[in-house]
């Protein structure tokens, strides 16, 4: 008997616990905001940040030389004013803030921002994102490693002068020069920590409105407490910014709901679950799910009838509502909505370029027919590669039942494999269908240019001097022209859509759960999403 | 004594060359894993991933980079992480793996304590509701997978009841309850089935009945004499069990949005961040061959028949 009650003893201990009252969480409600990130922060270097976790972590302590507004307008930051842009488009000379400092109050100056920009394409930093600055003269062959990086074109005139060359005339520079890998690093401080610089919250200095805290690289709870030297800081209204990472969707639904979190990142059926209440926001992304042919390894996706048969048996809307419960909108274009506006009139790519793509299935049956004929053949059987990842495979079922359904003769066999194996097929160019994405940047070019001919990532290997020519223009001359560039645009996606030779499907979205007391929630369609450094309570 | 500390030595021994011969493995079969470790490779150039290689040494043939990697961890350098850009992986790794061995220690010793007295009733008291209810909880409780009561659990206690955290490693002992019941169900559920039928066995045995024409109480007879032979199957699982434990488990640590390593094994692998993938194999194998060696000791202590080695 005595031993039994030395092994009660523990469990009695266990029970109590368990009936324990839960502690009343006394939170200072007006100045701290309880913020989510859904995953671990991979970096906080803003010189080696490539994902969008990292980069939304960022924004909250670093500034670059400009921010954006909601419309994704360039707002001057750590610049005084908007560029001064030279004759040729070429050079631009920016005035820096004179009243910018850092966490600690050492004053941030124009050679930072060199320092910065040249630390990102040097390829002994091993930055994955060095190719985001091939905007300014000598970017790539400074990533490439065939030039000094002093080469680079950007320089320090004085303290608050800065000069930048650029490749080409760029209509989106403004926007670019928001990019976090341009905020100013101070290469005293960067030097001195060495190998160690950005991998603890004491190895970072802060240009932003908050300093990171309580972060030492693998965290899963982590601080932004308010920069008291930020130039701006009379328009910050939040002391400390709490942030976990909540991975499970229901458990961030519970602390959401339990008011432990003010914001939490939700998918799947919550988003039906939340639809019509003040919580949810949906905020579009850049991101674009395509269905990519790959033409160059398929003998039948050559036929141009069988791929028009695919552009128009797909509802969309259906996809995106019935299938991904909301969080992806309807394609509109090869282009996504939102990135940017006809120069003219305003109007986004929905507006000017929409109604292209479409859902149609007696068109649909009749290119099949067509190419059935063409081909000589009664039946066609193509693989269909997805990633193993649930969307993907919820996708890939719903394409592989809609392509079935509505051309019979098709065959779909699925292949559902890790994203690494999914990405190196495509990467092989042998494949005949993959489900396949991509996410750009403000320029719009980069959605066409993913099917010119010498391009790496023109999976489908599909030719195309017309493209080529296109592609050409827009990253050079265009920079000057704005309605040209928009018209290049315009007919670069209409031949894309009219060769069917990408099948886009949807553009993704964030959904979030967000506190409506809420206010001054920014959203953005890229980076971070819902910005929330210059939010507060009402009360 | 002298024969204890061969067999010792002896042992560590054929631990070493085990772990030697597991990083090998691990090691050749990783390299034929297909993909890149840069998350950001469909926007990287050739030129950009050569780069790339060369600072991490990825452009060495096989055999070099082996050498390499053998060389280091023997200096304690694991390398660096190439998904948490440049992090050192045992920095990673220390900051990660506290919370994970002290649920799964925590769950072990809860789910086993438990387990084995419900095992020992549900003997005393063969073929009454108490055996058919231990029975029928161990069923349930090895079918179920630990997330699903982890979700149960936390729906119950911490959103309905309010009496526990929902989840995050912010309430010390108390964030850790939830976690460990979950996880300590399995655990529970082997300990009650092995303790039962063995005990079943070991009541009806010869030296038992001696010891009740003795006249010694039941539960004395129970604790005392049939506990102590009854234990070593439940010796020989509970090793690989506290193992796969204390490891981490992904689900359940995402559920309570917990900081443990449970996840990080899955995705290096993933994204083929090798040397995490080499880090995180190490610590696991070391951790099963230590456990394996410790209970190869507990027998000798549990049960003096299985002294074969050192007698031998």
């Amino acid at each position: 008997m005595r031993k039994i009650k030395k092994w009660l003893a523990p469990l009695l201990v266990s029970a109590l616990m368990l009936g324990g009252v839960s502690s009343a969480l006394a939170q200072d409600a007006q100045n701290v905001l309880r913020w989510t990130s859904p995953g671990e922060v991979t970096t906080m270097d803003s010189g080696k940040s490539y994902d969008v976790i990292s980069g939304e972590a960022i924004s909250f302590f670093q500034e670059s030389l400009y921010r954006l507004d909601a419309q994704s307008q360039p707002i001057p930051a750590l610049a005084a004013e908007l560029p001064k842009v030279s004759e040729d488009g070429l050079t631009l000379n920016i005035a820096i803030r004179d009243d910018a400092y850092y966490s600690d109050g050492t004053k941030i100056t124009a050679a930072d921002v060199v320092y910065a920009a040249r630390r990102v394409v040097d390829p002994a930093t091993g930055s994955q994102s060095a190719k985001d600055l091939s905007f300014l003269a000598n970017g790539a062959a400074v990533a490439a490693g065939e030039a000094p990086v002093d080469t680079l074109g950007i320089k320090a005139l004085s303290d608050t002068e800065l000069e930048i060359t650029l490749t080409a005339p760029n209509s989106y520079i403004n926007q670019e020069l928001s990019s976090s890998l341009l905020a100013p690093v101070n290469q005293a401080f960067a030097e001195a920590q060495g190998a160690n610089y950005g991998l603890s919250a004491d190895a970072l200095l802060y240009s932003g409105p908050f300093a990171l805290s309580g972060w030492n690289g693998t965290d899963i709870s982590w601080q932004y407490v308010k920069n008291p030297y930020y130039w701006d800081k009379d328009n910050i209204y939040f002391d400390v910014i709490d942030v976990q990472v909540v991975k499970e969707v229901a458990t961030g639904v519970n602390l959401y709901e339990a008011g432990e979190l003010d914001g939490a990142r939700i998918s799947g059926d919550y988003v039906n679950l939340y639809d019509g209440t003040d919580d949810l926001w949906i905020i579009p992304t850049l991101r674009m799910t395509n269905l990519e042919l790959g033409v160059s390894s398929s003998e039948p996706l050559q036929n141009l009838n069988l791929r028009k048969a695919l552009l128009y048996s797909i509802n969309r809307d259906e996809l995106s509502i019935a299938i991904l419960n909301g969080t992806d909108a309807p394609a509109v274009a090869t282009i996504p909505d939102g990135i940017a506006s006809n120069p003219e009139n305003g109007k986004s790519v929905a507006e000017d370029f929409g109604g292209q793509i479409y859902y149609d299935t007696a068109k649909a049956q009749e290119y099949f027919a067509k190419a059935l004929e063409e081909l000589g053949v009664d039946e066609v059987t193509l693989e269909l590669v997805t990633s193993d990842e649930d969307k993907q495979i919820k996708e890939g079922q719903y394409l592989q039942s809609v392509f079935e359904t509505n051309l019979p003769g098709l065959k779909i066999e699925l292949s559902n494999v890790p994203s690494s194996v999914r990405f190196e097929i495509m990467m092989a160019y042998d494949f005949d269908l993959a489900l396949g994405g991509w996410s750009g940047r403000y320029d719009p070019t980069s959605y066409i240019k993913q099917f010119e001919t010498s391009y790496e990532h023109n999976h489908g290997k599909w030719v195309s001097p017309e493209l080529t020519e296109w592609v050409n223009q827009l990253e050079t001359t265009d920079g000057l022209d704005f309605a040209l560039r928009w018209e290049h645009l315009r007919q670069a996606n209409q031949y894309l859509i009219d060769n069917a030779v990408v099948v886009p499907l949807v553009q993704a979205s964030y959904t979030y759960l967000i506190t409506p007391r809420l206010k001054g929630v920014v959203t953005h369609v890229l980076g971070t999403a819902a910005d929330v450094t210059r939010a507060y309570f009402e009360d | 004594m002298k024969r204890w500390a061969l067999y010792i030595s002896r042992r560590l021994l054929y631990m070493a060359v085990t772990l030697w011969l597991i990083i090998t493995a691990t090691f050749l079969l990783m390299s034929l894993l297909p993909g890149s470790p840069y998350n950001y490779r469909d926007q990287l150039s050739q030129a950009q991933i050569d780069i790339l290689d060369q600072k991490y040494g990825l452009n060495q043939p096989l055999a070099v980079r082996y050498v390499t990697y053998l060389r280091n961890i023997l200096h304690g350098d694991f390398g660096i992480s190439l998904q948490f850009s440049d992090q050192p992986i045992t920095k990673l790794l220390a900051n990660r793996v506290g919370p994970s061995m002290r649920l799964g220690l925590q769950a072990v010793a809860f789910g086993t304590v438990v387990g084995t007295i419900l095992g020992v009733i549900a003997a005393m008291r063969q073929n009454t509701w108490i055996d058919t209810f231990s029975s029928l909880f161990a069923i349930i409780g090895r079918s179920t997978p630990n997330f699903v009561v982890a979700v149960i659990l936390q729906f119950t206690f911490a959103v309905s009841l309010k009496l526990l955290p929902i989840g995050l490693w912010k309430d010390g002992f108390r964030s850790t309850i939830l976690p460990t019941l979950a996880l300590s169900i399995s655990p529970m559920a082997d300990a009650a089935r092995f303790i039962r039928t063995e005990m079943v066995e070991v009541l009806g045995s010869d030296y038992i009945e001696l010891a009740r024409a003795k006249g010694m109480s039941e539960t004395r007879l129970a604790f005392t004499h049939g506990l102590r032979n009854a234990l070593i199957p439940l010796v020989t699982i509970i090793g690989p069990m506290t193992v796969s434990l204390m490891t981490g488990s992904l689900v359940v640590e995402n559920i309570f949005a917990i900081p443990g390593i449970g996840e990080q094994f899955t995705k290096s692998i993933l994204s083929n961040d090798y040397y995490t993938i080499m880090a995180v194999t190490i610590l696991y194998s070391s951790l099963l061959l230590a456990v394996i060696f410790v209970m190869d000791v507990l027998y000798q202590v549990i049960d003096p028949r299985v002294r074969v080695e050192a007698d031998a």
